[in-house]
């Protein structure tokens, strides 16, 4: 009787140890994340015309280092012109400008979810045998090229030409209310300044 | 546009099954014409600290990421009228009157910057969607600040006019005009 009593209790108490060990290995332990006060880091004087604002969203599928990552990300971005350096010839009756080079800013958006990771896996040989999870740098590297594809895209899709078309009207109107003359705004590339670039 | 989102997530999702590649084409995409004249921008930095950890976990999970969110100040150009600007030949000056200074928040960086690791041998590497929750934290945080603290618009505003001032009185005097210029409230 009182061996079978002992063979209970054991036996309790290994379920009681796997039960526990199971409970502790599939448990999430416990997650903080405290973020601290925004401090401004730089402030910056320009004179910038900006022609026109951007929003997208677009789907990020890469690969680095034999991993794979889908995620979708929102951006916010404006194209902008320089104003404040340019050359501007008031010499004559007709006031000549050139349009300066396009300043694409690209952003991630602040709105809630603008970088959402909806999977990553492990591809190539051994693939189930390494981690699926993306460095920081790695991390980064996708994102450096996700802006490099939509900068390639805004050139490619014309809105880059249709931000220089505004931009060149602007400085038009701008100017012309300043000097109260006729001005002539010269773009030396509709297409723009870094067409070439994202071929 | 939820219904295209889905398609377009469970086709990529299908493609990377198979080799991935990189792809170009946006969900969606919005562009619109802007008047605006930027005098002024502005860096705000943000820095997250994720600590995982429980008394039967041995070791440390520990990282800590910052990154930058920007804001701009700005004339609306559109708002500008003709009458705005009053040229006096005589006395060789002109009064302008530009439209209000307004602020706005551009975005924040795609990249986050390492500021410290830790992670036990026997603790797991933090993956993309801890980071997304990281950053996700970090600016609703930073948007509630901008929002709730007006002295980062202040400070801003009063960066702008000030370059506003200095660029429009330039700009005139070039003209050979000596110019005030007073913003509309």
């Amino acid at each position: 009787m009182i061996k079978r009593i002992k063979l209970i209790l054991i036996a309790v108490v290994l379920l009681a140890a796997v039960a526990a060990g199971l409970y502790f290995y599939f448990s999430t332990p416990k997650k903080t994340i405290d973020v601290s006060e925004g401090r401004v880091s730089r402030i910056e004087e320009m004179v910038r015309l900006c022609a026109v604002d951007i929003y997208s969203e677009v789907p990020v599928l890469d690969t680095i280092d034999n991993k794979v990552m889908f995620a979708v990300q929102k951006q916010k971005g404006s194209v902008l012109f320089d104003i404040e350096n340019m050359q501007v010839d008031a010499g004559g009756d007709t006031v000549r400008v050139t349009l300066p080079p396009e300043i694409i800013d690209l952003y991630e958006a602040t709105e809630d979810n603008s970088w959402e990771v909806i999977d990553t896996k492990a591809v190539g040989p051994m693939a189930m045998l390494r981690s699926d999870k993306f460095t920081v740098e790695e991390e980064n590297a996708v994102k450096a090229n996700i802006k490099r594809n939509s900068r390639r895209l805004l050139y490619r899709n014309g809105t880059v030409k249709r931000a220089r078309a505004d931009g060149a009207q602007m400085l038009r109107t701008l100017l012309e209310t300043v000097y109260d003359r006729p001005v002539l705004v010269t773009d030396p590339t509709p297409d723009g300044a870094h067409f070439s670039e994202y071929r | 546009m939820t219904l295209l989102r889905i398609a377009v997530c469970a086709a990529s999702l299908i493609l990377m099954s198979a080799c991935a590649k990189r792809d170009n084409t946006a969900l969606y995409q919005e562009i619109k014409s802007a008047d605006k004249m930027v005098f002024a921008s502005m860096a705000i930095t943000k820095t997250a600290k994720l600590e995982s950890s429980d008394w039967y976990k041995i070791g440390k999970r520990i990282a800590v990421y910052s990154y930058d969110s920007y804001m701009r100040a700005y004339i609306d150009l559109s708002a500008l009228q003709p009458e705005d600007i009053q040229f006096d030949d005589n006395a060789g000056t002109v009064k302008v009157i530009l439209p209000p200074v307004r602020t706005e928040v551009i975005g924040r960086d795609m990249e986050l910057r390492r500021e410290y690791e830790n992670i036990g041998l026997l603790r797991s590497d933090l993956d993309s969607r801890e980071r997304a929750e990281i950053k996700e934290k970090a600016n609703a945080s930073f948007r509630k600040e901008v929002e709730e603290n007006p002295e980062f618009r202040r400070q801003l505003t009063e960066t702008a006019r000030r370059k506003a001032r200095r660029y429009f009185e330039t700009l005139f005097e070039a003209n050979g005009y000596t110019a005030v210029i007073d913003f509309k409230p």
